[in-house]
């Protein structure tokens, strides 16, 4: 398409590839030349080549941080996009009440997230007396949510879900507007079910919002700092500490800048790896250019 | 009840349609719904257990206290920062996207993945980078250095999000300005962003939260009150000598407000979407 | 943009060089946890001390910039790298191995220590203090507002039980004294009231009484070269003592594990416990917050300790201040923190700043012996009997972490007790 301009795409991308060359990418050469350095209060001591690849590689407690990440961005992902999906249909039609809804489903998501994670906090707490409210008639009374690591890793999950489903709700409602009118239409004269419609129009022409919507949610998930740090703190014990969390903690707490760079770049070659693995999926069932 | 039949499955409708939007409300809220009420509680009431959830006595004092705190300046600068990202992040971004979406040329799928590779990594990890970056070239503390780290944090997602709207938008109208002699920012502008109007809105909700809500950057690049930004103030109510619920949720629904009625304003464009037929392109 | 500003800049320049004419204006900004604009004692007293001190030397300004308190010793030390620092900023105790274990502070000895009066160097009680930031002979810093951690009860709940401070004098009595005080008060199997309070989590975590009782058993943590040791009786008897309060006697909820500090002082000032370890420095905060009970009924005790006849350590820290070594304004730095350090400063900061007096001279002013001052009192004279410090060097920060986690790790079953210890000795003094 309009390929005669031989130029014209790489003027119109510059100022982007430029602002990301010089605001993310300059920050990532010097944070890969901390990973190949010993770094002690953010003053770089000595070149140790790839040193700090291999004590990270090597921690048990990294690996556990990987296996928490794992098992909390994959359950995430997969609720908060089916939730986020199903609350897109449901309020797709324009009308005043989904109007209202969509802000509703939207507040968790506008409130900043420090303050979500804390007041979700405060409501997991049983000797606040909140999730007792809940929980005690049910017979479980002696649940403690935050204090079991099972029940802890499950609020986690729910603090990323109740916050970003609207994410995935706007992402896809968005697609959704690009879907003529016209196309339900005619399948509906034509007695499609609800179910044939959605799987032969909805799924097929929404592929590349749905595309966006799962990676960037996965790398949020997978990059969240926040819900750990406040809503968990990494605990009970590490069973919440993610490998954000962890390279957090070695960057600001345990002061050894160069570990915690060097498990970030892996981070992100993880990251790119598995986004190429998505982009491949969804190039097979065809529609990604 | 009607012995109506059809009547009778509107009613069924009309119930669960309820039903599902009281659970919606109720699980999107009722956290929200607490820190409000506390908000609106004297000091020594907040952490009462067993817990009240209508205040005993209601109080504006930590709204009293968030504005006296210069609450307003920084509420300014959040707005004046927010705003002008949006703006960068939308303009920049829609052209970028554009060129993606409409153009074949060498080296298209390797931008597209490097796209997504900005947006994969953990901005935790650039923080101390990108600190001793714009002390060098003198963006340290200045507004135009966080709104030119929240572009960059924030392009990749808004070319993302238009690259896929703009390949739904039918190719041929595009043709037709062109062939009336529009450039191809021409046909951008006055043909391709007012069809993407969703998108756009979307895109600029999803910016929005994020550069009023940043903590992390602000907190790190910005040292002077002049700069500061809301989310960083409010974070001074978990202060030294103690957490100070009731400032700090008071903070935390004044800032939201802004936000929904933004979003209310733009809902309009939002609901619109897009009419009438088209063929995929 | 840039044109803008260079254009401020440079009227700003004009108009200094004009009023240089009259007076040398030196402008000292300073980084700091508190705004003078906002209100509260401390505040207030920092804001009366500039004034003070802008009246006694006209030709400075002193700016202050206030930062969250909990990044300030990083940004101080990232600004210094990278040229931009403050001229004088404010660290807290278990930060200082940013400042020691960096070139962004000046030595203060020949700037300000050497030109204390032999009087004042008498007078002022925190001397030893600086053992904790001298480097060879170079002193990073100088103390401003000291705290402790202290043994914080309800005296109405203790007049209850029939218990007074002595009971709680050691650790073992703590503990029986918990039992007592844990209770269920409406029957609704569920207890109400808990002997005491701990947050045990690994975020906004503070000093727990598994970390001083070890720091009492064991002599300190660190040798002279920072290299920590607890990976022994002493550690294992502290930990053992948190692992057996939630598991088996029972008068510490289990949430503990998942509570921050803060999340732990909120229960407290709930009324849901009856004692906790807790710094002086929250005294206040939570008298006003207490809810369902009456916050004068708070009472402070000296931390408990291991044997009778012994209290425990009363851990020396607080907020010290430093000068960056590049500073232009060495001289007018030097001289504020000399001020703010001094006896006219340590005035303010007690009254109105309700601090720790840092001078014998003040600590024996009338204004100490007022009854609203009788928290203070008691914590300096705690204080003045057990003070311990905590090396400035050695990594300390995140040392209560470890504790804690080993304490959850053991509670979970997820590690033994000793696996738990040599883990966190190990995280430690991987730190140094």
């Amino acid at each position: 398409m309009f390929s005669s301009e031989k130029f014209t795409p790489y003027r119109l991308v510059g100022l982007a590839v430029l602002v990301e060359l010089g605001f993310v990418i300059v920050p990532l050469v010097i944070g890969f030349w901390y990973s190949v350095n010993r770094v002690q209060f953010f003053q770089i001591r000595s070149f140790t080549g790839f040193d700090n690849y291999w004590r990270v590689l090597t921690s048990p407690s990294v690996a556990n941080a990987l296996a928490v990440t794992v098992t909390f961005s994959v359950i995430s992902l997969v609720l908060t996009f089916v939730i986020g999906f199903g609350l897109a249909m449901w309020l797709e039609r324009s009308n005043r009440l989904n109007g209202v809804m969509q802000a509703v489903v939207l507040i968790p998501y506008m409130i900043a997230m420090l303050v979500g994670s804390m007041l979700l906090k405060w409501v997991f707490s049983k000797e606040s007396g909140l999730s007792d409210l809940v929980l005690a008639p049910m017979g479980m009374g002696d649940v403690s949510i935050l204090a079991d690591p099972e029940t802890a890793m499950a609020a986690l999950v729910y603090n990323a879900v109740w916050r970003d489903s609207a994410f995935a709700m706007i992402m896809l409602l968005a697609g959704l507007k690009s879907i003529p009118g016209h196309l339900q239409l005619a399948a509906r004269v034509d007695g499609a079910s609800a179910w044939y419609r959605f799987r032969r129009i909805t799924l097929p022409l929404l592929q590349v919002p749905i595309f966006i919507t799962m990676i960037r949610l996965f790398i949020h998930l997978v990059n969240t700092l926040t819900y750990p740090l406040i809503l968990t703190g990494g605990g009970p014990g590490t069973s919440t500490e993610t490998v954000v969390l962890k390279m957090y903690r070695l960057g600001f707490n345990d002061n050894v800048l160069g570990q915690a760079n060097a498990l970030a770049i892996m981070v992100f070659i993880v990251n790119i790896a598995l986004v190429a693995v998505l982009l491949r999926l969804f190039k097979k069932a065809g529609n990604i250019q | 009840m009607n012995d109506n039949p059809y009547l009778r499955h509107a009613f069924r409708r009309a119930a669960l349609r309820t039903v599902v939007n009281a659970g919606i409300v109720f699980f999107a809220l009722a956290p929200i719904a607490w820190g409000v009420l506390s908000s609106l509680k004297p000091t020594n009431q907040i952490l009462e257990v067993p817990p009240r959830f209508i205040p005993q006595d209601v109080t504006l004092e930590h709204y009293e206290r968030v504005i006296g705190d210069k609450g307003l300046l920084f509420l300014g600068n959040s707005a004046l920062i927010s705003a002008i990202t949006i703006v960068c992040a939308l303009a920049i971004g829609s052209i970028a996207a554009y060129a993606i979406a409409r153009y074949e040329f060498p080296g298209r799928k390797v931008l597209m993945v490097f796209t997504i590779g900005v947006m994969s990594i953990p901005i935790a990890s650039l923080l101390i980078p990108t600190f001793t970056l714009l002390s060098v070239v003198g963006l340290i503390n200045t507004h135009v250095g966080l709104i030119l780290l929240y572009t960059a944090y924030q392009l990749p997602i808004v070319i993302w999000m238009l690259y896929g709207y703009f390949l739904s938008l039918p190719v041929e109208v595009e043709h037709a300005a062109r062939i009336d002699g529009y450039t191809a920012l021409g046909t951008l502008r006055r043909v391709v962003l007012p069809l993407s109007k969703p998108a756009l809105v979307a895109a600029a909700l999803f910016v929005l939260v994020f550069a009023w809500n940043d903590f992390v950057v602000a907190v790190t690049m910005t040292s002077s009150e002049s700069v500061r930004t809301f989310p960083v103030a409010v974070y001074f109510y978990l202060g030294f000598y103690g957490r100070e619920w009731g400032p700090l949720l008071a903070a935390a629904v004044i800032s939201i407000i802004p936000i929904i009625l933004i979003f209310i304003v733009l809902q309009r464009y939002f609901i619109s979407g897009l009419t009438g037929g088209g063929v995929k392109g | 943009m840039k044109k803008f500003w260079s254009i401020g800049g440079g009227l700003l320049a004009v108009s200094l060089m004009a009023s240089s004419a009259a007076i040398a204006q030196t402008t000292l900004t300073m980084w700091t946890f508190l705004d003078i604009n906002a209100k509260g004692g401390r505040n207030a007293a920092l804001k009366q001390m500039i004034s003070d001190f802008e009246a006694v030397n006209p030709d400075i300004k002193v700016k202050v910039e206030p930062q969250v308190w909990s990044t300030l010793a990083e940004k101080f030390v990232l600004g210094s790298n990278a040229g931009n620092a403050p001229d004088i900023g404010w660290v807290n105790s278990e930060n200082l191995g940013f400042i020691m274990n960096s070139d962004a502070a000046a030595d203060l000895k020949p700037l300000v220590l050497d030109g204390w009066s032999d009087q004042q160097k008498q007078d002022f009680l925190l001397n030893s203090s600086f053992s904790a930031v001298t480097d060879g002979d170079a002193v990073k810093a100088m103390p401003l507002l000291p705290s402790t951690w202290v043994l914080m009860y309800r005296k109405d709940l203790f007049d209850a039980a029939g218990l007074t401070p002595t009971d709680v004098a050691t650790w073992d009595g703590v503990t029986k004294a918990a039992k007592l005080l844990t209770k269920d008060t409406n029957g609704d199997g569920q207890n109400d009231v808990w002997g005491i309070g701990l947050g045990l989590s690994q975020e906004r975590f503070s000093v727990t009484p598994a970390f001083l009782a070890t720091v009492d058993g064991n002599g300190g943590i660190f040798d002279d070269s920072c290299k920590a040791t607890f990976d022994n009786d002493a550690g294992r008897a502290a930990v053992t003592m948190q692992v057996d309060w939630i598991d088996k006697d029972k008068v510490t909820p289990r949430e503990a594990l998942a509570m921050s500090s803060d999340d732990a002082i909120d229960q407290f000032a709930a009324g849901r416990y009856a004692m906790m370890i807790i710094a002086n420095s929250r005294y206040e905060q939570i008298q006003r917050t207490a809810a369902g009970w009456d916050g004068s009924h708070l009472a402070i005790a000296p931390v408990p300790g291991t044997n009778a006849g012994k209290p425990g350590p009363a851990l020396l820290v607080g907020w010290w201040a430093v000068q960056w070594s590049k500073s232009p304004n060495q001289e007018a730095a030097a001289k504020f923190i000399s001020y703010m350090s001094g006896l006219d400063g340590a005035k303010l900061w007690n009254v109105p700043g309700e601090q720790i007096p840092t001078y014998r001279s003040v600590a024996e002013r009338p204004e100490m012996s007022d009854p609203v001052r009788q928290g203070l009192r008691v914590t300096s004279e705690i204080l003045a009997n057990s003070g311990v410090l905590m090396p400035g060097k050695c990594n300390w920060g995140r040392t209560q972490a470890d504790f804690n986690l080993a304490t959850q790790q053991v509670i979970l079953g997820q590690a033994t007790l000793e696996d738990a210890l040599r883990q966190a000795e190990q995280a430690t003094n991987d730190r140094q």
